[in-house]
C-alpha cells in the first residue's frame, strides 16, 4: 500500500462530519475515499473505533456495496428491481454483459469497468434504468446501453 | 448535471445575468430533466426533457430573447392572466390537477438547500408556535387528533407511537427518520429530502418536543447524494438560526439532529436492524420485546418514522389536527377500516403514460390515479397488474373491482396488498405475473439479512421453486411446497421482512394462479418472459 | 424466593424468576423445548426459530408463535411447546436446514444402530454420513432431527456447500460446509471472552462465519480458549487431537494447570484414554469457560514418554527398579536425616490438599524438620502483605463478581496467559463499560482492554503505587469515618506519603494526569477491585507493593463487599491448599505459625504426638540455596516444576546437583529427575483423588477419570505413607482422602467445616440429559452444579465465604503497613543499558503478514521495536531504521519506532501471541503448557542493523 493511500484512508477515518462516528460509517468515508476497502483500512477503522479487526469485516461483508479489490476505472450499474425488471432490465443487462464481454457482474480483465447489479437505483420511474460512475440515465434501451457503454470505454481508453 | 452546465455555459456566452438554481422534484418525472424559466414579470415556464442543447437555445431565444419555446413547454406556474401563447397552466396537467399537497407543498417551488427560502414559505411557523403556544403533550394530543398514520409501511397512528416514547423518562431519547426507502418503485422519501428537507428536519424537531427527546437521526442510504447534501446543508443552516442545538427558539427545548448513512441493505429500513446499522453494524433485526420506546438506537428509547410522516407534521401543527383528519376516508369499524386521513404521495413507475410522484388526497380510487391523472397504459395496451407497497407488499389483478378500491390503508389490507409506502408499479398486459414473481422473490432473498432461519433458506428456496416453475420445469408438487415454506416463514420469522416476504406469492397465487398452471402444466408462458430466467442471489447452495 | 413465579411447560409446572425466558425457565428446571442458537450464558439471538412454542398469558393467547428464548415469563402463563402446529413449523426450517448440510444419516431410521464400519444401505458417501462426523454423538442438530421425527425423504434438493476445510490452524478444524449460521461461536467469542476473533460474514444465503479477509484464527486474535468449540452444536468447529474418537465415559474434575480452578468434564474413550476435555457450565469459578491450558493441554496425560516404573541409578545410569526396592533405598537414605538435620522436602504446586497435608505432618513428626515447601511457592510475598494487613492469605472476594466490579485495577500481571479464565469476567466487565486501570510496563493483552494503561519505568511501580494513594488523600476520596473505626492508625504511612514530592512522582514516568486519573476512577468507584500479580517487580519491593494496594483498598473503603476487594494472582494450580494446610515455611497447618507454643500445643493435641522444638524452617528458594552451600544434603522434590530451570529459583538444577541424594517423584524425565538418585513415578491429576483449593479459597473435589494402565506412576500421598510405614512413623495413611478431610478440618480451622460429605450434599442437580432432550455439547455432562466450599468454614453450619471481611477483621482492626516509597534501579550492565518490556500484540498498524499454509503454521511479520524518541536519538537511531534488539540470550531484529508513551530506558515490543501457540504447536516438550514463557523484562540494547 502506497503512503498516499494510506493517508487518505487515515483522512477518510480521521474526518468525519457528523458526530456519531461508528464502524460503517467509517467504512463508508473509506469507501468514498478511495472506492475500496483494502487490509489496511478495516485495521484502521478497527483501530480507531476500539474493535478487532473481524468485527470490521462483518460489518463490511454486510453491505454488498463494500468491494475489496481496487477500484476499476468505471463503474457500471445497471438496476435489476421490479420497476426496471418490468421495463425490460434483463435485456440491458444481457447488453451490458456483452459490451463488457462479461458473463456475470465483476470487473473486467482489463480494469477498465466494473458491472454491477443493483436491486434499486431509486429511480424507477425512469426505467430501466442505469448508473454510469454514479450519474443515473433513464428509459435505457439496449441499444443506448451499448452506446454508453461504448463512450465510457473510449474515454478510459484514451486516458 | 449536464443541463446545469449547458444552462451556465449558455448565460455566460450571452452574457446574461441570470441566477441558476436547483430546485428538487415536481414530480413530474415522465417529463424530467425539467428546467424553468422565470422572466421578470413573466410566468415561470417549464420545459420538458430538457437535453444540453435544448437548454442552449432556451437560454438563447428565451432567457435572452424573450421569446418562451412553446413546443418544448409543458405549462407555466402563476397567475393565469400572465399565460403565455400556446403553453397551458401546469396545474391543468392531468398529474397535477387532482393533487393535494401538504407534504410536497414546497417540492419544485423553493431551492431546497436554502432554509430561507423555506421559511419565507411559512416555514418553522409550526414549530414556532408549538414551542410557544404548546405543551409537549398538547402538540402530541393535535397529531393524534390528526389521525396521522405511518407511511413507512404499517401505518400505525404516528401519535400514539409518540406517546410510547413521551412516556418513557429516561432523559436521552432519539427520533429516528427513515428514509432507507430500499423499497424499488418508490422514491418519495428521497424525493422530500431532495426538494424539501426543511419540512422533515422542522418535523422530526416537533416529534423530538413532543415526546422529550434530545436527539434526531435522519437515515438515508449511502451514495443518494442529493438527499444527503441537501438534508445536510439545512441541518446546518437550522444550526445557525438557533433552529436546533440549545434552547431551540430561546424556549429551553433543545434537539440535535444529524444525518446517519447505511451501506445497500434493504432490511436497514425495519426499524431495529435501522437501529443496528446507527450504531454501526451488520443491519440485522432485533428481536422485541424490548421495543424501541424502551430500548432502541444505542441502548436509548426511541421512536422511528418514516419521512412522510414527519413531513406532515408541520403542517398538522400549523393548521391544526382536525383540518388534517378532515381529508382522507372515514373510519367504518365494523369491517375493520379505522380511516386513513391526509393524503397519499404515490409514486408511479412502469407502464404508464405518466410515471412519477403525486400526492392526493385518501379516498380516492385507483381508477382516478391511474387512468385520469397518469394517462392510463400507453401504447394502446392493457392494464393488468399492479405491484403495490414494495416486494413484500402485494401484487394486485387491475381488475374493475380492484381498480375501483379507494385509496386507503386497511381497504388495500383487505385486497391482500399493502399501500404501504404509496409505490405501484403499473404492468401492461405483455408482463407475466409468474416472472414478476419471481423477481420479487429474487429482490427479497438478494435483500434477506440472513440472521433468522426461516427467511433465510426461505427465501431460497422459494426463489429455487420459482425459477424452476418459470423455466417451465416446475412440477405439481411445487405449488404446495411454495405454500409450506411460505406460511412457516411467514409464521416463523423474526422480522417483517420474512413475514411478508411471501405476500408476493400468496397475493399472485390469489390473482393469476391460472398462469402458474400454465407453465407447471401446460409449460407455457403467459406474457413476454425471458428464455432463461435472470435472477441475482445471494445463496450457498 | 418470594418473588418467584409460576409457569406451565406442555403441562409441567415451573418455578421462575420475573424477567427470565421462557427457554431459560425450561433449561434450569430440565425441561426440553428444542433450540439452535441460544446458548446458556449468553444473551438470547433468535434465529433458528426452533423454540417456537404457543403462549398463554393473562391477556389471552400471544399472537403468532413466540420464541421461547426471547419470550419474557411472567406468573401464570401457560406454554404448549408440541402442538402440531408448532412442531409443522420446526420441521419446515429443519427440511430447509437439512437441505444445506451432509444430511445422509439424519432421516435414516437406522442411525440409533449404525455404526461406522457398517455398510450403508442407502449408498449415502462417507462425507456425509454423520457415523464419520467428529461431532456424531454430541451433535444437537442430529439430536433435534431425531426429536422432530423427520420423514425420510426431503422434499427439497441437497447441495454441499464445497467450502475448503480450515485445518491450518493450532488445535482445531473448521468445516464450514456444517455450519448452521447459529452464530453461538461468534457470540461467544464477543460476548463471553471479549475476543471477537471471529465473525459473521456476508449475508442473506451466504451469512457464514469466518475471519477477517478469510486470516488465519492465529492472525484475528484467537486466545485458543476453545469457547467456539464447545458451543457449536454441529460438527463445524472439532478439536483436532482425537477428533474422530468418541467418549465412553465422562469425569468432572479440576483443571490443575493453574489456580483458577475450572471444572473439567473429560471424555474418555473406550480405551480409557481422556480424548477431549469440555469446561463445566455450571461451575462457580469457570462457569464454562477454559483456556487453551485446561482446554487442550491434556496430550501429556496419555504421552509415550510418560515414565512407568520407578528408577534407581546404579552405576551413573537410571535404571527400572520395583517399588519396594526404591522406597527401601530412599527410606535407608532418609533414615539419618529424622533427626531434622541436612534434610528438606519440596512438593508440587499441584498436590492435593489431602496429600500436602500428608507431606507435612511426615516432614513434622516423622523426619524432625521444618524445611517444607512447594515449589509453586516462588512469590510469597503475594499473599503475605496481605495476611499482615487484612489477615487471610488469600483473594478477598471470588472471581465471578469482578464481573459486577465498578471499577477493576489490574497490577503487573499477565493473567489472561497466565490466569487466563480470570481474565473473562474483566474483559466483559470492560466491555460493559466498567472502568479498567492497568499498571504494567509491558504490553499485555488487557492493556487494550484498559480505559487507563499506567506503564512506570521498571522498578517505580511501589512509587508509583505510594503516588496513586497520595492523590486519593489529597482528593479527599478517603472513607474517613470508617477507616477511624476499622483501620489501625497510619500515621507513618501519611508520613511517608508526604515524602512524594512533585518531583518524585515524575520519576514514576507516569504522568501526573494519568496518576489523578487512575486514583479517581479506582477510588471513585463503588466497589473496585484489584487483580495483582507481582511479575517484574524487583524483590526488594514486592511486599511493600503488595501492602500499598492493601492500604489503597483500605483507603477506600474497597474490602468486604462484593465486587470490591484483592485477588492476588498465585503461582500454581494449588499454592492456596499449600498455604492453608501449612505446606510452606514457618507454619503448621491451619497457617498457624511454627515458632507460636500454643499454636503448636495445638497441633500436638489433635496428633497425639509431641513435635520436635522449632528449629530453623526454609522454604524452597533457601533450601536450594541451602543444597548448593551444602547444608542440605538429601532432598525429596514432587512434581514437574518449571521454576526449577525457567530463572524464578535462580539456577535451581545447579542446586540440586550439589545434594548427595536427590529422590524426585515426576509423571516425565524433566531435568530434576535426569539427575536425581531415584526417581518415582508420579500419576496425574486425572488419575487421583483429592481435593485442591483455588484462587479464591474455593476447595473443590478432583476425581480420577483414568485408570493407571500398564504403568506403576502413583500419588505422592501414596509415597509419604509407604516411607512413613518404612520409617517407622504412625498416622500417616493416604487409603481414604475422606479421612484425610476430616483429619485437615479437625486442625485446620479454615476447613473445619469441610468435609466430601457436605462437599456432595450441597452439590445440586441441575438436570437430566437423555436422547429427548439433547443439550449444547457443554450442558451434556451437566447433571450436578458443585460448588465447593470457600473458606473460611469453621463448622459444618458455617456457609460457604464468598466475600472476606464483610464483617470486619479477624484481629479486629486492618493494620496498614508504611512502605518507604521508592524506586528501585535494576542493576545496569554496561552491554545492557535499556530495559525490553515484551508486549502482547493483537493488531498491528502497517504490518506485512506472510501466512504459509502447510503442517504448521509460520508467520512472518515486521516487529516493531517502540523506543522513547529521547532514547532513540540517544542511541543515534532514527525513526523506521531496522534495529536489533540484543539481550543475554536473544537477538531479535524489527523495525525502531519512536513513540513519546515509552518511558525512557526501556525498549517496548510487539510480541504476536500466535508466536506462542505456534511454539505450543512445534514444542517438542510433551508437556508443554506448563513452560509457557511468561513476558519477562529483560535488560537489553538496541543497534542498528545493516548500517554501512
Ligand atoms: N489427531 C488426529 N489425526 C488424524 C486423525 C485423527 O482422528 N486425529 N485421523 C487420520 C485420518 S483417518 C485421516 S484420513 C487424516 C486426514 O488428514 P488430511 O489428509 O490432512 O485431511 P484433512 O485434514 O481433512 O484436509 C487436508 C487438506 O485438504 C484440503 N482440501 C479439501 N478439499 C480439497 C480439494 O477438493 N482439493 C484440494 N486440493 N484440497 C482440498 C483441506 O483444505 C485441507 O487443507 O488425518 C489422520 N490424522
Ligand atoms: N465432517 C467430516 N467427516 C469426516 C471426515 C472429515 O474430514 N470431515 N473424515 C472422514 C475420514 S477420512 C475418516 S477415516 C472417518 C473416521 O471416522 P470413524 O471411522 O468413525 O473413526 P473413529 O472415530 O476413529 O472410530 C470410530 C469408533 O471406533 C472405535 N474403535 C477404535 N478402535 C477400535 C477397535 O479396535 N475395535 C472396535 N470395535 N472399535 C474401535 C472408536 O472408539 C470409535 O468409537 O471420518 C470421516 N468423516
Ligand atoms: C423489511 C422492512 C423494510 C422496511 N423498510 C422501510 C423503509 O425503507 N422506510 C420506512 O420508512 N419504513 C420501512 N419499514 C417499516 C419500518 O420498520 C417502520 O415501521 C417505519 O419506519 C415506521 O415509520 P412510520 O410509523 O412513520 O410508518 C420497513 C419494514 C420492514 C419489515
Ligand atoms: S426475517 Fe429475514 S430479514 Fe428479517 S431477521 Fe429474519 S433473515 Fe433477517
Ligand atoms: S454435524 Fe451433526 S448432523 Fe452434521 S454430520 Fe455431524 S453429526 Fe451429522
Ligand atoms: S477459540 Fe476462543 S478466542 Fe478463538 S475463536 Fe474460539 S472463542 Fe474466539
Ligand atoms: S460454526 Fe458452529 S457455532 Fe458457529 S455458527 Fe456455525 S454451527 Fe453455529
Ligand atoms: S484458567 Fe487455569 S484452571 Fe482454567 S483452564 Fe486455564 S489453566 Fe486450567
Ligand atoms: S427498480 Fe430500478 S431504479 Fe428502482
Ligand atoms: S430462536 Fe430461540 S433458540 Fe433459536
Ligand atoms: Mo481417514
Amino acid at each position: 500500500m502506497d503512503a498516499a493511500t494510506q493517508s487518505l484512508i487515515s483522512d477518510a477515518v480521521n474526518s468525519q462530519p457528523q458526530s456519531t462516528v461508528t464502524v460503517l460509517s467509517s467504512l463508508l468515508a473509506v469507501e468514498d475515499a478511495i472506492g475500496y476497502i483494502p487490509k489496511e483500512a478495516v485495521e484502521a477503522v478497527a483501530l480507531q473505533m476500539d474493535a478487532t479487526i473481524n468485527d470490521v469485516w462483518a460489518v463490511a461483508t454486510f453491505y454488498p456495496n463494500f468491494r475489496f479489490v481496487p477500484p476499476t476505472e468505471h463503474r457500471i450499474e445497471v438496476c435489476w428491481g421490479p420497476s426496471c425488471h418490468v421495463m425490460g432490465a434483463d435485456r440491458i443487462i444481457a447488453a451490458a454483459q456483452d459490451s463488457l464481454s462479461l458473463s456475470d457482474e465483476g470487473d473486467t480483465p482489463d480494469g477498465k469497468a466494473t458491472l454491477r447489479y443493483n436491486t434499486c437505483l431509486g429511480a424507477c420511474a425512469h426505467a430501466p434504468v442505469m448508473a454510469i460512475d454514479h450519474h443515473l440515465a433513464g428509459r435505457i434501451t439496449p441499444e443506448s446501453a451499448r452506446e454508453k457503454i461504448a463512450d465510457v470505454l473510449r474515454s478510459a481508453a484514451s486516458h | 448535471m449536464e443541463v446545469v452546465a449547458a444552462t451556465k455555459r449558455a448565460l455566460e456566452e450571452r452574457q446574461v445575468v441570470a441566477n441558476v438554481s436547483e430546485v428538487g422534484t415536481l414530480g413530474l418525472c415522465f417529463a424530467e430533466p425539467l428546467m424553468d424559466v422565470q422572466t421578470p414579470g413573466g410566468p415561470r415556464i417549464f420545459y420538458r426533457n430538457v437535453t444540453p442543447e435544448l437548454a442552449d437555445s432556451i437560454v438563447e431565444r428565451h432567457v435572452a430573447g424573450g421569446n418562451p419555446l412553446s413546443e418544448h413547454a409543458i405549462g407555466y406556474l402563476g397567475h393565469r392572466s400572465l399565460a403565455p401563447d400556446g403553453i397551458p397552466h401546469l396545474d391543468d396537467h392531468p398529474m397535477r390537477s387532482m393533487e393535494q399537497r401538504i407534504a410536497l407543498r414546497n417540492a419544485g417551488n423553493i431551492d431546497p438547500s436554502d432554509l430561507y427560502q423555506y421559511i419565507a414559505n411559512g416555514g418553522y411557523a409550526a414549530l414556532n408556535k408549538a414551542l410557544t403556544q404548546m405543551s409537549p403533550d398538547e402538540t402530541r394530543q393535535e397529531v393524534l387528533t390528526s389521525g396521522l398514520r405511518g407511511r413507512g409501511g404499517a401505518a400505525f397512528p404516528a401519535g400514539v407511537k409518540w406517546g410510547f416514547l413521551a412516556g418513557n423518562p429516561d432523559p436521552n431519547k432519539y427520533i429516528l427518520c427513515n428514509c432507507e426507502e430500499g423499497d424499488p418503485g418508490a422514491f418519495n422519501d428521497r424525493g422530500i429530502l431532495e426538494s424539501d428537507p426543511a419540512t422533515v428536519v422542522e418535523g422530526i424537531t416537533i416529534a423530538g418536543y413532543a415526546c422529550n427527546a434530545n436527539r434526531g437521526y435522519i437515515f438515508i442510504r449511502h451514495g443518494h447524494n442529493q438527499p444527503i447534501d441537501r438534508t445536510r446543508a439545512v441541518i446546518e443552516q437550522a444550526y445557525e438560526l438557533g433552529l436546533l442545538g440549545e434552547n431551540i427558539l430561546g424556549s429551553g427545548f433543545s434537539f440535535d439532529v444529524e444525518v446517519a448513512l447505511t451501506g445497500d441493505s434493504y432490511v436497514s429500513g425495519e426499524e431495529t436492524a435501522l437501529m443496528e446499522a446507527i450504531e454501526g453494524k451488520r443491519s440485522m433485526p432485533r428481536y422485541r420485546p424490548p421495543f424501541p420506546a424502551q430500548v432502541g438506537v444505542f441502548g436509548k428509547p426511541s421512536n422511528i418514522n418514516n419521512v412522510k410522516t414527519l413531513a406532515y407534521v408541520p403542517e398538522i401543527v400549523a393548521r391544526g389536527g382536525e383540518w388534517f383528519a378532515s381529508i382522507g376516508t372515514p373510519a367504518d369499524r365494523d369491517n375493520g377500516i379505522n380511516g386513513s386521513s391526509g393524503t397519499a404521495i404515490l409514486c408511479l413507475s412502469g407502464d404508464i403514460t405518466y410515471t412519477g410522484l403525486m400526492e392526493v388526497p385518501l379516498g380516492m380510487t385507483l381508477r382516478n390515479v391511474l387512468f385520469d391523472m397518469a394517462g392510463g397504459v400507453p401504447n394502446g395496451k392493457r392494464m393488468k397488474l399492479l405491484q403495490t407497497g414494495g416486494p413484500l407488499g402485494g401484487v394486485l389483478s387491475a381488475s374493475d373491482a380492484n381498480l375501483d378500491l379507494v385509496l386507503d390503508f386497511d381497504v388495500f389490507r383487505a385486497a391482500g396488498a399493502i399501500l404501504g409506502s404509496g409505490g405501484i408499479i403499473v404492468c401492461d398486459e405483455d408482463t407475466c405475473a409468474v416472472d414478476l414473481t419471481r423477481n420479487l422473490i429474487a429482490f427479497c432473498q438478494y435483500e434477506s439479512c440472513g440472521k433468522c432461519f426461516p427467511c433465510r433458506m426461505g427465501m431460497s428456496h422459494l426463489l429455487e421453486v420459482l425459477e424452476r416453475i418459470s423455466n417451465l420445469e416446475g412440477t405439481e408438487e411445487d405449488l404446495a411446497l411454495m405454500r409450506n415454506i411460505g406460511e412457516n416463514m411467514q409464521a416463523g420469522s423474526l422480522c417483517g421482512h420474512g413475514q411478508l416476504g411471501f405476500n408476493p406469492v400468496s397475493s399472485a397465487l390469489r390473482y393469476f394462479g391460472d398462469e402458474f398452471e400454465a407453465h407447471i402444466l401446460d409449460k407455457r408462458h403467459t406474457g413476454d418472459c425471458p428464455e432463461q430466467v435472470f435472477s441475482p442471489k445471494l445463496t450457498r447452495r | 424466593m418470594p418473588d418467584d413465579i409460576t409457569i406451565s411447560i406442555d403441562g409441567v409446572e415451573i418455578r421462575t424468576q420475573p424477567g427470565k425466558m421462557v427457554l431459560e425457565a425450561a433449561i434450569d428446571a430440565g425441561v426440553y423445548v428444542p433450540y439452535l442458537c441460544y446458548h446458556s450464558g449468553m444473551k438470547p439471538y433468535a434465529a433458528c426459530r426452533m423454540c417456537v412454542v404457543v403462549a398463554e398469558n393473562e391477556r389471552g393467547r400471544v399472537p403468532g408463535f413466540p420464541a421461547a428464548c426471547t419470550l419474557a415469563a411472567t406468573d401464570g402463563m401457560t406454554i404448549w411447546s408440541e402442538t402440531p402446529d408448532v412442531n409443522e413449523l420446526r420441521r419446515s426450517v429443519m427440511q430447509m436446514l437439512i437441505a444445506e448440510h451432509p444430511n445422509g444419516c439424519l432421516t435414516c431410521h437406522r442411525v440409533e444402530i449404525c455404526g461406522p464400519s457398517d455398510v450403508c444401505l442407502r449408498h449415502v458417501s462417507v462425507n456425509d454420513r454423520c457415523v464419520t462426523c467428529p461431532k456424531n454423538e454430541r451433535c444437537e442438530f442430529k439430536d433435534t432431527v431425531r426429536y422432530l421425527g423427520m420423514e425420510l425423504e426431503s422434499p427439497m434438493t441437497y447441495s454441499y456447500r464445497e467450502i475448503p476445510l480450515e485445518v491450518s490452524d493450532p488445535f482445531y478444524d473448521r468445516d464450514y460446509n456444517l455450519c448452521i449460521t447459529c452464530g453461538r461461536c461468534v457470540r461467544a467469542c464477543e460476548e463471553v471472552r471479549g475476543d471477537s476473533a471471529i465473525c459473521f460474514t456476508e449475508r442473506s444465503g451466504k451469512a457464514l462465519v469466518g475471519t477477517s479477509f478469510g486470516t488465519s484464527l492465529l492472525e484475528s486474535g484467537c486466545e485458543f480458549c476453545g469457547a467456539c468449540i464447545d458451543v457449536c452444536p454441529v460438527g463445524a468447529l472439532t478439536e483436532r487431537e482425537n477428533k474422530w474418537e468418541k467418549a465412553a465415559t465422562v469425569q468432572r474434575t479440576i483443571c490443575t494447570h493453574c489456580p483458577v480452578g475450572c471444572q473439567m468434564n473429560l471424555e474418555i474413550n473406550e480405551q480409557g484414554r481422556v480424548i477431549r476435555a469440555i469446561p463445566e457450565l455450571n461451575s462457580p469459578a469457570n462457569q464454562g469457560q477454559a483456556c487453551y491450558k485446561g482446554k487442550f493441554g491434556l496430550s501429556h496425560l496419555t504421552s509415550g514418554q510418560r515414565l512407568r516404573r520407578p528408577l534407581i541409578r546404579r552405576n551413573g545410569i537410571l535404571e527400572p527398579a520395583t517399588w519396594d526396592e526404591a522406597l527401601d533405598l530412599v527410606a535407608e537414605r532418609l533414615r539419618p536425616h529424622q533427626s531434622g538435620a541436612g534434610f528438606g522436602i519440596i512438593t508440587a504446586a499441584d498436590s492435593t490438599n489431602e496429600e500436602f497435608y500428608l507431606a507435612q505432618k511426615f516432614a513434622h513428626i516423622g523426619m524432625g524438620t521444618h524445611n517444607l515447601d512447594h515449589s509453586g511457592n516462588v512469590q510469597p510475598d503475594l499473599t503475605r502483605g496481605l495476611e499482615d494487613v487484612f489477615g487471610y492469605p488469600g483473594a478477598t472476594n471470588s472471581i465471578r463478581e469482578l464481573k459486577k466490579s465498578d471499577c477493576i485495577l489490574v497490577f503487573n500481571s499477565n493473567l489472561t496467559e497466565s490466569h487466563n479464565v480470570v481474565g473473562v469476567p474483566i474483559k466483559q466487565a470492560a466491555r460493559d463499560g466498567t472502568p479498567l486501570v492497568v499498571i504494567d510496563t509491558r504490553e499485555v493483552e488487557l492493556t487494550r482492554y484498559a480505559n487507563l494503561w499506567l506503564r512506570p519505568i521498571p522498578g517505580a511501580e511501589l512509587l508509583l503505587l505510594g503516588a496513586i494513594l497520595k492523590t486519593v488523600l489529597d482528593e479527599g476520596l478517603v472513607d474517613a469515618d470508617w477507616m477511624a473505626e476499622n483501620v489501625e492508625d497510619h500515621d507513618t504511612l501519611l508520613y511517608e506519603l508526604e515524602l512524594i514530592d512533585e518531583a518524585a512522582m515524575a520519576s514514576t514516568g507516569v504522568s501526573r494526569d494519568d496518576i489523578v486519573q487512575a486514583a479517581r476512577l479506582y477510588a471513585t468507584a463503588n466497589n473496585a477491585a484489584v487483580v495483582y500479580g507481582l511479575d517484574n517487580v524487583p524483590a526488594a519491593i514486592t511486599r511493600d507493593c503488595v501492602v500499598a494496594l492493601c492500604n489503597l483498598a483500605l483507603f477506600t473503603r474497597n474490602v468486604g463487599q462484593p465486587g470490591g476487594g484483592l485477588f492476588p494472582m498465585r503461582q500454581g494450580a494449588n499454592t492456596q491448599g499449600a498455604t492453608d494446610i501449612g505446606c510452606i515455611p514457618n507454619r503448621l497447618p491451619g497457617g498457624g505459625p511454627l515458632f507460636d507454643d500454643e499454636n503448636r500445643a495445638r497441633v500436638e493435641e489433635v496428633w497425639g504426638v509431641s513435635l520436635p522444638p522449632p528449629q530453623q524452617s526454609m522454604g524452597v528458594a533457601d533450601m536450594l540455596s541451602a543444597a548448593a552451600s551444602g547444608d542440605i544434603r538429601t532432598m525429596l522434590v514432587v512434581g514437574d516444576s518449571p521454576n526449577f530451570t525457567n530463572g524464578l529459583l535462580g539456577d535451581g538444577l545447579a542446586a540440586l546437583e550439589q545434594l548427595d541424594f536427590l529422590v524426585t517423584m515426576d509423571t516425565f524425565l524433566t531435568p530434576p529427575a535426569q539427575i536425581a538418585d531415584v526417581v518415582l513415578p508420579r500419576v496425574t491429576f486425572a488419575e487421583k483423588d483429592g481435593t485442591f483449593t483455588n484462587l479464591e479459597r474455593r476447595i473443590q473435589r478432583i476425581r480420577p477419570a483414568l485408570s493407571v494402565k500398564n504403568n506403576d506412576a502413583m500419588a505422592e500421598g501414596w509415597v509419604f505413607a509407604q516411607l512413613a510405614q518404612r520409617l517407622g512413623i504412625d498416622g500417616i495413611s493416604y487409603e481414604d482422602p475422606a479421612a484425610l478431610m476430616d483429619e485437615i478440618a479437625s486442625v485446620t480451622q479454615l476447613y473445619g467445616g469441610v468435609s466430601y460429605d457436605r462437599l456432595a450434599r450441597e452439590s445440586s442437580l441441575v438436570m437430566q440429559t437423555g436422547v429427548e432432550s439433547p443439550r449444547p455439547t457443554q450442558l451434556l455432562y451437566t447433571s450436578r452444579e458443585e460448588r465447593g466450599i470457600q473458606w473460611p468454614c469453621p463448622t459444618a453450619n458455617s456457609p460457604t465465604s464468598p466475600v472476606l471481611y464483610s464483617d470486619g477483621f479477624p484481629n479486629g482492626k486492618a493494620e496498614p503497613g508504611a512502605p518507604r516509597f521508592r524506586v528501585i534501579d535494576w542493576e545496569s550492565e554496561p552491554r545492557y543499558p535499556a530495559l525490553l518490556a515484551p508486549g502482547r500484540v493483537l493488531l498491528q498498524q502497517e504490518r506485512d503478514t506472510d501466512i504459509e499454509y502447510g503442517d504448521l503454521n509460520k508467520i512472518i511479520r515486521e516487529e516493531e521495536v517502540q523506543l522513547n524518541p529521547d532514547d532513540a536519538a540517544g542511541w543515534n537511531l532514527s525513526d523506521g531504521e531496522p534495529v536489533a534488539v540484543v539481550t543475554a540470550t536473544n537477538h531479535i531484529t524489527g523495525i525502531a519506532r519512536a513513540n513519546e508513551s515509552v518511558p525512557r530506558g526501556v525498549v517496548a515490543m510487539t510480541t504476536l501471541f500466535g508466536e506462542l501457540a505456534f511454539e505450543l504447536q512445534t514444542s517438542e516438550d510433551v508437556n508443554p503448557m506448563a513452560r509457557v514463557p511468561g513476558l519477562q523484562i529483560e535488560p537489553c540494547r538496541v543497534e542498528p542493523l545493516g548500517r554501512a
